[in-house]
């Protein structure tokens, strides 16, 4: 719990129970990334890495337990308001949700298999991060 | 008296009600319409800052993400409100979005900051929302304008009100009161009826009051009248006195003009009198007196006069053939306006003064002759006496002896002697005045006193008259005639005595010297 407390900062990366994992190709130039660069990416702000690189976001599907703790712990709100939140920029047409697909096993499959791509996984899951790249973790 | 609607207390009431309710309604509109300009101003402010939370989410999505579409659907939504004259989102990286009139001065500006929607620390971008002005004015004045309208309204109702209230609790129960009482006659029995429903109140008193005053009234009235018709009936009285009176009353003012009689007093006066004094008013009270100079004086002088004063007055001759005597009491009044006045009651007593007359000249005449008795005379001779020695004059005694007078009565009788007697008493009497006194001293002996006239006393010419009177013969009757001489002593006063006595001494002197002489002669006391 003290442990909890002290790490708030992600960008150091530490072991916790029941955090998410950031993780991006092995290939990718990305070796850290910041919590702020995170909710860009994820909530349409940005386009891409923020070295330039071209990313592909790729988020979990509706009824994944961890797609719901990801955006709790990263923006403070519901999957529901997340919907909410795509659905005003719907019509728009220049933001777009992140693809939505799969569970932790296959997100860590399609990072392995795509240079730009960022996904993120559960870490209590246990899922085997040994083939992807982990630049940060969401607690 | 009719009171119109203007004066009318309902109307005046409502005027100064009307007048210091507009005086309200207008300071209050006036502080009423800053307030409620504030007021409209405040709510508008507040208006924008609920419009401004309302968006402020989807207004921080669009700075977030930079999304001019999303920013414009906002402005727009925005533009709708009457409130708003313009909105400008701007994001910290660049985007920027304005529509409508923004005026960046205007202090009624709502502008907030927005915040990333996932980081609240993290400044996104700002909305600026320009308040329409012109609107919130225009509210503000219309709000103020309908209050103020609502007020004067309120006013205006509030006087009709009162009015209403007044005419119903005061203006029309005082003129019932006021109607009824002008039919009321005062003095009458008739009383204003007492309303029940003002019972209790002013009016009721009113009421209450006014009908003690005219019951109040009426018993005065009714006093005077008992006291007008007491004055009456004694008046009535009077008047019955007054025209029923055997004396004649009449008020006479100084000058002697006749101010007031009563029926007696015509006949008192008599018909001719009464012609001319009343009538014609040709002639002053006093006129018809023997002595009016006196009955002037007493009339000229009343303030003198303070007990009545008795007069016998003779009235002058006037046609009648009998001299009338009036017994006058008279006093002096005054009347209202001051003025004296001769009260006068008159009596006629002539016939009592002609009795008395008759016996005074039965008791100082002598029977056969009708001349002065002895008595009489000496009085009179007295009075003449003391005449002379008042006007300084003389007078004349004469002592008239009858010759051969004893023969006749011896002869013819004394039937004879008393005709020769009452023959020469009337022959004395028409060659002597009327000033001159003749006395049948006695028997017969006569004395003649004349007084100074205007030319002397010429006693001698009156003796030789006299002398010559006994010349004719004196019818004795049954165709018998004779003639008596006579012998005149006499003795002039004051010149030859200074009394009565010593008078009749002196004549008594000469008329013997006549005698020795040889009679039917006159002579001087030397």
């Amino acid at each position: 719990m003290l442990f909890c407390l002290l790490s708030i900062a992600i960008s150091v990366p530490a072991r916790g129970y029941g955090d998410i994992l950031i993780v991006v190709n092995q290939e990718s130039s990305i070796y850290n990334i910041s919590e702020r660069e995170l909710i860009d990416l994820y909530m349409g702000r940005r386009f891409e890495f923020s070295n330039g690189e071209t990313v592909l976001k790729l988020d979990q599907g509706k009824d994944s337990d961890t797609k719901r703790l990801f955006y709790q712990l990263l923006i403070g709100k519901t999957l529901s308001e997340v919907t909410a939140y795509w659905a005003r920029l719907l019509f728009t047409g220049r933001s777009t949700p992140p693809y939505g697909l799969g569970d932790d096993a296959s997100i860590v499959n399609m990072v392995m298999g795509n240079k730009s791509a960022l996904g993120y996984v559960n870490e209590e899951l246990d899922i085997d991060v040994s083939k992807v790249k982990v630049v940060g973790r969401v607690h | 008296m009719s009171i119109s609607f203007w004066s009318s207390i309902s109307f005046r009431t409502g005027l100064y009600i009307a007048f210091f309710a507009a005086l309200f309604s207008a300071v209050s509109s006036y502080l009423f319409f800053s307030k409620t300009y504030d007021l409209v101003l405040e709510t508008s402010q507040k208006q924008l800052e609920q419009l401004i939370l309302t968006v402020e989410d989807s207004a921080s999505v669009a700075c977030y993400l930079d999304n001019k579409e999303l920013a414009s659907e906002i402005v727009r939504g925005l533009e709708k409100n009457d409130i708003v004259r313009g909105v400008s989102i701007k994001s910290q990286t660049g985007m920027s979005v304005e529509s409508g009139i923004v005026d960046e001065q205007n202090h009624y500006n709502r502008s907030i900051d927005l915040f990333s929607p996932f980081l609240k620390d993290e400044t996104v971008g700002r909305i600026l929302v320009s308040v329409n002005q012109a609107l919130i004015n225009e509210n503000a004045e219309k709000t103020a304008l309908f209050h103020t309208i609502t007020l004067a309204l309120h006013s205006l109702l509030i006087v009709m009100i009162v009015i209403v209230i007044v005419t119903i609790q005061m203006t029309s129960p005082l003129k019932k009161i006021a109607s009824a009482l002008s039919v009321i006659v005062p003095g009458s029995k008739d009383r204003i009826k007492p309303s029940k429903t003002h019972a209790r109140d002013e009016v009721g008193s009113l009421v209450n009051d006014i009908n003690h005053l005219l019951t109040s009234v009426e018993s005065t009235l009714d006093q005077e009248k008992c006291l007008r018709l007491e004055i009456e009936s004694l008046g009535k009285q009077f008047r019955l006195i007054f025209e029923n009176a055997s004396g004649g009353i009449a008020l006479v003012d100084g000058s002697g003009k006749l101010k007031l009689h009563n029926p007696s007093f015509k006949k008192v006066i008599g018909g001719q009198w009464s012609k001319l004094l009343i009538d014609t008013d040709a002639l002053l009270f006093q006129d018809i007196f023997e002595d009016s100079e006196g009955v002037l004086y007493a009339l000229s002088n009343l303030a003198s006069i303070t007990t009545p004063i008795e007069l016998d007055l003779k009235l002058k001759a006037n046609y009648e053939k009998q001299s009338r005597w009036l017994h006058i009491l008279l006093s002096s009044v005054q009347d209202e306006s001051g003025e004296l006045l001769a009260e006068c009651i008159l009596y006629d007593v002539s016939a009592r003064t002609r009795r008395e007359q008759q016996i005074m000249l039965e008791a100082e005449r002598d029977p056969l002759t009708k001349l002065y008795n002895r008595r009489a005379g000496e009085r009179r001779v007295d009075e003449l006496l003391s005449h002379c020695d008042a006007e300084n004059t003389q007078l004349a005694l004469m002592l008239i002896d009858l010759d051969k007078f004893k023969p006749i009565n011896d002869i013819h009788g004394h039937d004879a002697g008393d005709k020769v007697l009452v023959e020469v008493a009337h022959r004395l009497t028409s060659v002597l005045r009327q000033s001159d006194v003749i006395i049948r001293w006695g028997g017969d002996e006569f004395v003649v006193v004349v007084v100074q006239g205007h030319n002397g006393l010429n006693a001698e010419l009156v003796a030789q008259n006299i002398l010559s009177e006994f010349e004719p013969s004196i019818d004795l009757g049954d165709g018998i005639t004779d003639s008596v001489g006579a012998s005149v002593g006499i003795s002039i006063y004051p010149d030859n005595a200074g009394d009565q006595e010593s008078l009749l001494l002196c004549a008594d002197k000469s008329m013997y010297a006549v005698k020795q002489k040889g009679r039917n002669g006159y002579a001087f006391f030397s």
